[in-house]
């Protein structure tokens, strides 16, 4: 079959399964097995017809007229296309089956049924995006998008927590495709069609080049969870439930970063302002959702902030690729953007990994507080490695597929400081700190989040008493692990999934650098430097256990430093691990703090609590929020409940309407 | 480019000799305060003993706390591939092996963290967060040091950075490579947990950061910590040496210049010890961001091209 | 530029930072003190050993703001008994921050110098800049009138260093006169300062705006 076909069916038969998934009714466990199945044989069909493009360097097309006007029938696969499709629907699948298992204990329910035929919904409009050649089909595959994920977040729709966080989120999100719709329309009037071909040679340089860009950044950035756009990421995917919060992390904030690069492809040559621009934002997004990600103590809101740090990296790779190519590096330009792409995948990957685990331990333990939860690692094994795999990937630490992503970012960094000069060079090298800071906070975060979450003693009864999950759960976790080494440690080969899109946005034909197949560009070393490891590793063990071997092992419990009667409240706990790095930078972050210090000599009660409010929601959401209080209040009186009323507008719009033919 | 693994020979000196640096750090710390101290070949006692030894395990712990002495040991072990030794080239040398470099020690520090907060002692959770929280704010700092030696010599490998980078030729390009070696020895001392930051040899749990990460550890897991310190080490003292003398010349003479280079880093740690005192925990990451602006400075002087 | 004169001017942007940090007034001083010594060596540099002109000014300098001024600083910090600025007005870790971005911000301002005034090249136009701006941040973060007195002797070194640059057109004259000026003025606040202390006990300027009318 032809890729073209194949491509199209995938969303077919999600469309088809969320159907039969609707019917189903009552019988929610069968739906979820339908939605398992559909993007199952969706990620085979779309992967097949994704490796076809991207083996033989073959785009294709397809254009179709439409009854709806100024739009057209257009789809399409590059190497971009090809990446991200077979990317959401080989993600899907983990997602599904995992949900599968997450929602069996809440029930058979008609809603339930629902939520499946929004997952397969979701999932269908996310393939459309990519596939689509038309700014109008784009645009309404983006709404899809949107409402499928809406509905998927206020799953829980009982908790008024829930319903006001997923309020946020519609808001936001059509707040962004308002901003998209503006930028195609902007566009579509200097290439007088939106088909992609037409809007590809009429892009306008100049202002309105900048405001189209502006536009997009805004739209994309605020799908993407780009600071000062992120406000809705860290409220949405808490109240979500735990697939769908592994899918919006993993999958579709990526989006954003499709239509990003989408819109520098069509462009032709970006100004190199716009690499300024992408570099500075993504600094921004990466320090300041680290930052916040070591404030948090959910364990959800913390993964979300992580998600608002990773897509800042994606974008400094991004710019820093833009950067380079603008200024005629254009090897650099290649290892940047390939370590972009590929840390779009692999933070797919490892977010998923962690929503997934981090989700299960959550749901066993009966909270998402880390410090209502320890000892997990011991109770449930699998979930508690799971997790430790994806904190050491998400840490971009060796040997797992974070470490080549950020490895081929920095060398983007790196090899433009050394190589080219002035201005460009100055802000790449520049950087390289910042990353670098970045790594480490993450580390740190992780640390703390795994390590109080999963390791140590439980600190509530429900962390006491947690029991490994079902296999429904554990396999897509296992799946995603096995796929972040398999990254890692085979990374030559994942790069290929990237390298052609690479190129086309570093804007060379040329052939990638270390293609070559005899195994011995950096690449090749970056990865045996990781089997080199699991060897030392696996050496050092057998020589603990050689050395162990006829010697007393005993086990006592913890030395608590000659204090007798240690108690898990006794343990640190996550605010108090994450406090020397917060501390410092108390000036910028502003916490809210309660203090109750101990007073006399036999104090009775003191606490200490903190809190940090993110500072986009004190600028930007809460005046927003009122602002349009106040114009609500304003219009207020337009509402009087009489139906007279209501005529008389309508008949003052005619009147105007036809005053306004008269008059022109 | 091909991996020369040939070299492995370079990892030699490392894996003898950097036991000996605690040893001679000892040493210059009991002269100064007018004792004898401990024998040289101490820490190689210490190291032989305790992996003749059994091992006591917390009942809290799981497999995370008993792997992660082999994990931290094994990642400070090819980092340690990556170091050329004086004029020995590292065994294992590519364009864009000094970030790996650096994030092979991240991972050694992940394994100890984990280590720590798995034994649920409230005092080894305090020195995990005080050790990730300063690390963190040395990483831009010892990239900043790394980013001013790629600048100068054009190159993204250990090998040519360290072996290009040379004080003593006086030239244009001398105050900024100085600047980063002052930078570069203040995060050595921090990331190796010396006074001014970390003081190995107080006795209250609480005032402590590596030591207290690491109580629980005994027998041969305890070994491979001790050892694992020693050769980190030496691998931040091998980038100072490296940075400061010279290349060229016959490799015998290198060699020993560059063993005495270490002896001396040594000694001067030792020295530093003596005759400071521990900052407050607040000041730290003050002082790591004196190293940062230090190293940024020197960039920024590379960058205005040097002497014109 | 030779080597010399490059160090000489690492040394100075060094100091800056120093100067921005230290919380001891004695370490200010002498912090001052030796970036004095060292543009009064850079102008002997920078023009070469055998022209009158410049010994006149580094000897100037030297006399001026090695010697006479750190004395008497040095005598008020004694009468007055204030060893340390205990409350400036922004943390020692963001002077640090706001030094070092002054330094940035000198290479960036330096950089866009036209070309005949980086006479001795773009390091020394920034490390004129950037001692410039530390000056300014004294002045502005610091609450002792002896800070203060050493903020503007810092600024004035900027202003000297700046002149380096042309100093073969700046006529002696002018530069003489800069210099008598910042001594007399120095000489004036060192004068004040001594008084505010007999009167008031302490030298912290912020308490000066009791000195205004009470309100109604």
């Amino acid at each position: 079959m032809n890729p073209a076909t194949l491509a199209l069916a995938a969303p077919a038969c999600l469309l088809l399964g969320a159907l039969v998934s609707v019917a189903l009714g009552r019988r929610s466990g069968a739906a979820g097995t339908v939605a398992v199945a559909s993007c199952s044989i969706a990620a085979v069909l779309g992967g097949a017809s994704a490796i076809e493009v991207l083996r033989t360097g073959m785009p294709w097309g397809w254009t179709s007229a439409w009854s709806l006007p100024w739009a057209s029938l257009s789809f399409g696969m590059d190497g971009l296309s090809a990446f991200f499709l077979a990317f959401i629907l080989v993600l899907a699948v983990p997602a599904a089956a995992y949900g599968r298992g997450y929602l069996a204990h809440h029930g058979g329910s008609a809603w339930t049924s629902a939520s499946w035929a929004f997952f397969q919904i979701l999932v269908a409009s996310m393939a459309m995006v990519v596939l689509a050649r038309d700014g109008v089909l784009f645009l309404l595959a983006w709404e899809g998008m949107s409402v499928a994920s809406f509905f998927l977040v206020i799953y829980d729709h009982g908790k008024p927590e829930v319903r006001s966080d997923a309020l946020v989120y519609l808001v936001a999100t059509h707040l962004g495709a308002a901003a998209l719709a503006a930028m195609f329309g902007l566009w579509g009037r200097e290439a007088g069609s939106l088909n992609f071909h037409a809007l590809d040679a009429a892009f306008p340089g100049g202002k309105v080049g900048w405001v189209i860009f502006l536009l997009a950044f805004a739209g994309f950035g605020s799908k993407a969870g780009l600071a000062p756009f992120h406000i809705w990421l860290p409220k949405a995917h808490p109240a979500a439930p735990s697939h769908v919060s592994a899918l919006m992390s993993g999958v579709m904030i990526k989006m954003g970063v499709y239509g990003l690069m989408r819109v520098i492809l069509l462009t032709g040559n970006p100004p190199r302002g716009w690499g300024y621009t992408l570099l500075g934002a993504g600094a921004l997004s990466a320090v300041g959702g680290v930052l916040y990600a070591l404030a948090q103590h959910d364990i959800k809101r913390l993964l979300a902030y992580h998600s608002v740090e990773n897509v800042g990296i994606i974008t400094m790779g991004l710019g820093a690729g833009l950067l380079a190519r603008t200024s005629g590096m254009e090897t650099v330009a290649v290892l940047a953007l390939c370590g972009s792409l590929l840390h779009v995948l692999n933070h797919g990957l490892f977010k998923s990994l962690l929503f997934y685990s981090g989700g299960a331990a959550a749901q066993a333990a009966g909270t998402r507080d880390l410090e209502r939860m320890g000892g997990i690692m011991r109770r449930m094994p699998v979930t508690g490695g799971a997790f430790l795999v994806g904190a050491v990937a998400i840490c971009a630490l060796p040997p797992f597929n974070g470490f080549v992503s950020e490895w081929l970012i920095y060398s983007g960094f790196f090899g433009g400081a050394i190589q080219g000069a002035g201005a460009p060079s100055a802000a790449l090298f520049v950087a390289i700190p910042v990353l670098a800071l970045v790594g480490g906070l993450a580390l740190a975060c992780f640390a703390k989040a795994f390590g109080v979450a999963f390791l140590g003693e439980p600190r509530s009864e429900g962390a006491a008493a947690c029991r490994e999950v079902s296999a429904w759960m554990t396999l897509p976790m296992v799946f995603t692990g096995a796929a972040c080494a398999a990254v890692g440690l085979g990374a030559p080969w994942a790069i290929r999934l990237v390298a052609p899109a690479a190129q086309a946005l570093a804007g060379i034909r040329a052939s990638f650098p270390w293609e070559a197949p005899d195994g011995s560009g950096p690449l090749y070393a970056v990865v045996l430097a990781g089997w080199a490891l699991l060897a030392l590793v696996a050496l050092l063990l057998g020589a603990r256990r050689l050395l162990l071997r006829g010697k007393t092992v005993t086990v006592e419990p913890t030395w608590g430093c000659g204090y007798a009667a240690p108690t898990p409240r006794m343990q640190y706990t996550a605010s108090s691990f994450a406090q020397p790095l917060l501390a410092p930078l108390a000036r910028l972050m502003r916490p809210s703090l309660k203090k109750r210090r101990p007073k006399g000599l036999f104090p009775e009660k003191a606490s200490y609590a903190s809190h940090y409010e993110d500072p986009a929601d004190r600028a930007i959401f809460d005046p927003a929020v009122r602002l349009f209080e106040r114009l609500a209040t304003v219009v207020r009186p337009l509402q009087q409940g009489r139906l007279q009323a209501y005529l008389l507008y309508v008949l003052l719009a005619l009147v105007a309407l036809l005053a306004w033919e008269v008059l022109t | 480019m091909t991996l020369p693994w040939w070299n492995v020979g370079a990892v030699l000196p490392a894996l003898l000799l950097s036991p000996l640096l605690l040893g001679l750090m000892g040493k210059t710390k009991a002269l100064v305060a007018g004792r004898k101290g401990a024998p040289l070949l101490q820490p190689y006692r210490d190291i032989i003993r305790l992996m003749g030894k059994g091992a006591v395990y917390s009942r809290t712990t799981t497999w995370v706390f008993r792997a992660a002495p082999a994990v931290s040991l094994a990642s400070i072990l090819v980092a340690c591939m990556m170091l050329p030794a004086g004029p020995l080239d590292a065994p294992f040398a590519f364009a864009g092996d000094l970030v790996l470099f650096a994030y092979f020690l991240a991972l050694a520090r992940f394994a100890v963290i984990a280590g720590a907060l798995d034994t649920g002692s409230s005092f080894e959770g305090m020195g995990a967060s005080r050790e990730a929280a300063f690390s963190a704010f040395a990483e831009p700092g010892f990239f900043l040091v790394l980013g001013v030696l790629a600048l100068k010599q054009k190159a993204l490998s250990l090998g040519p950075i360290l072996g290009g980078a040379d004080v003593i030729t006086w030239d244009g390009q001398t105050p900024p490579l100085v600047l980063a070696a002052v930078a570069l020895f203040l995060i050595l001392l921090a990331e190796n947990s010396r006074i001014p930051v970390d003081d190995p040899t107080t006795h209250l749990e609480l005032t402590m950061i590596h030591e207290v990460m690491v109580l629980d550890h005994s027998g041969p897991d305890f070994a491979f910590i001790l050892y694992g310190s020693a050769l980190k080490l030496w691998l931040f003292g091998a980038v100072l040496v490296s940075i400061l003398l010279p290349g060229g010349g016959p490799a015998w003479a290198s060699m020993a210049l560059f063993l005495a280079g270490m002896a001396v880093v040594a000694v001067l740690v030792g020295l530093v010890e003596s005759i400071m005192a521990r900052l407050r925990m607040a000041r730290v990451p003050q002082y790591l961001s004196l190293a940062g602006v230090l190293a940024a400075l020197a960039a920024l002087l590379l960058m205005a091209g040097g002497q014109p | 530029m030779s080597a010399w004169s490059y160090t000489i001017l690492v040394t100075v942007l060094l100091l800056n930072l120093l100067l921005a940090v230290t919380s001891r007034l004695s370490v200010l001083i002498r912090g001052f003190a030796i970036q004095a010594a060292c543009i009064a060596v850079l102008a002997l540099l920078l023009d070469g050993f055998n022209s009158p002109h410049a010994w006149i000014v580094a000897g100037g300098v030297f006399t001026l703001k090695v010697v006479l001024i750190p004395y008497f600083l040095n005598r008020a910090v004694v009468r007055t008994n204030a060893r340390r600025e205990l409350e400036p007005l922004v943390s020692y870790g963001t002077s640090l921050l706001l030094a070092s971005l002054g330094v940035l911000l000198a290479f960036a301002l330096a950089a866009r110098l036209p070309m005949e005034a980086r006479r001795a090249g773009l390091l020394l136009a920034a490390a004129a800049f950037a001692t410039m701006l530390t000056g300014l941040l004294l002045l502005v973060t610091r609450s002792k009138a002896l800070t203060e007195v050493v903020g503007y002797l810092v600024l004035e070194n900027g202003i000297f260093l700046f002149g380096l640059t042309l100093l073969n057109r700046m006529p002696l004259m002018v530069e003489m006169g800069i210099l008598l000026d910042v001594f007399v003025g120095v000489f004036v606040m060192g004068i004040v300062v001594y008084n505010i202390h007999r009167t008031f006990d302490h030298i912290d300027v912020g308490a000066l705006t009791s000195l205004k009318e009470e309100e109604p």
